[in-house]
């Protein structure tokens, strides 16, 4: 054989085969990255399912802030997992009704406090409803009558019982005058019912009572 | 046929018309007037045991029953029975409660218990609830020596009508529930 032709057929050979041990090479590294690629995917998806499970299954130690917190950064990693998406719903859900009942709660406390500052200042109209039921004596019970009129702008201010109410819809008892009203209290020995609202005219007189049955 | 369609046509308009009128308030509003109707006959209990007692000033017992009064529907009526005669006396409500402020004994004691619903409050066509309440009355009469000289425990159906209506009151419209008593029929009396 001829050694001059035979030296580029190896040459050409070898090159062949590096070409061919390369391009394998290269192939292997692309799919090692796409096989690290999607062991951190499975890893992240894991992570945050993990993380969403213990907000669901927080008793109320971590605060909803926190849970917030944790929920924004799993959803800024758009991970796409159905199973995440899943669990990230379930997650946005207990984060509303914590935060509607901590609403309820901080309302009810409110309106507790509203109270609680309308029963002291409607403390001296109470008081005679409250004596005026508890005196056995017909005539000290008149002379109690007499002295609560003085309070009001006459004695025909109306006085209006709410028996119930539903929304907007509030239904009273027929409503009577304080005069009526206060020897109701006398003659049934009853005042069962709190004050609810009180109008007054401008020299302090009430010209209209609300009550609401207890 | 055409009577028998007819028939079943009306049967089911009524039907219908009971399942509106049944179900246009809440069981918990209905509880609250349900409640408001029982007050009511309680109140009267009281009026009447004030409007009986001796010991209640000829005023106050005056002013006691004009409130009675005010309960009842115009017209209404009030049996009377004696374990001694048979038949049962009616007298329009202002009547009753006078006579009763003037009975011939010294001391009178009238104590209604069991103050409860026979036929619970049904929503009628015009939009008014009737219903019957009941009650036992234990009637005591006493000589000025202090002797009991009559008593009897009666048994009356008392009808209540409640409707609501509306009234303008400071500027604004006040939605009320307006109890009104009917008659009060004896049902039985007996020596207890």
């Amino acid at each position: 054989m001829n050694r001059s032709l035979l030296i580029p057929k190896i040459v050409i050979v070898l090159l062949i085969g590096v070409m061919a041990v390369g391009s394998t090479g290269c192939k292997s590294k692309k799919k090692l990255a796409q096989e690290q690629a999607a062991a951190e995917y499975a890893e992240k998806v894991q992570k945050a399912l993990a993380d969403l499970q213990a907000i669901l299954d927080d008793d109320g130690t971590m605060p909803v802030s926190e849970m917030e917190r944790r929920l924004n950064d799993i959803k800024a990693m758009n991970l796409n997992d159905d199973a995440v998406n899943e669990k990230i719903k379930l997650v946005e859900d207990k984060i509303a009704s914590l935060k509607e009942a901590w609403r309820l709660q901080k309302e009810a406390e409110k309106e507790q406090e509203r109270l609680n500052a309308e029963k002291t200042k409607y403390d001296y109209i109470n008081e005679y409803f409250v004596r005026i039921a508890n005196t056995q004596d017909v005539n000290a019970a008149n002379g109690l009558i007499k002295e609560a009129l003085k309070m009001y702008s006459s004695e025909d201010t109306p006085v209006l019982i709410i028996i119930h109410q539903e929304g907007d819809v509030v239904d009273y008892d027929k409503p009577t005058t304080i005069k009526k009203y206060l020897n109701f209290v006398k003659d049934q020995k009853k005042y069962n019912n709190k004050i609810s609202s009180v109008k007054f005219d401008p020299y302090g007189q009430i010209t209209e009572l609300e009550l609401i049955k207890k | 046929m055409f009577r028998t369609t007819i028939f079943f046509v009306a049967l089911f308009f009524g039907s219908i018309a009971n399942q509106v009128f049944a179900q246009d308030i809440s069981p918990e509003r209905k509880q609250a007037i349900d409640s408001l109707a029982l007050e009511k006959v309680r109140d009267l209990s009281k009026y009447i045991s004030l409007i009986g007692d001796k010991k209640t000033e000829f005023s106050e017992a005056n002013r006691v029953i004009d409130r009675a009064v005010e309960l009842f529907m115009d017209g209404s009526e009030v049996g009377v029975s004696s374990i001694y005669k048979p038949e049962v006396n009616y007298y329009p409500v202002r009547e009753y409660l006078e006579r009763l402020m003037r009975l011939n004994y010294s001391k009178v004691d009238i104590e209604w218990y069991k103050i409860e619903y026979v036929s619970d409050l049904e929503k009628q066509p015009d939009g008014t609830y009737v219903g019957v309440i009941t009650v036992f009355q234990k009637f005591s009469g006493y000589d000025k020596e202090g002797n009991l000289v009559y008593q009897d425990v009666t048994k009356k159906d008392i009808t209540v009508y409640v409707k609501r209506k509306e009234t303008q009151i400071g500027g604004r419209l006040i939605g009320f529930w307006d109890v009104m008593l009917g008659d009060i029929r004896v049902k039985e009396t007996a020596k207890p």
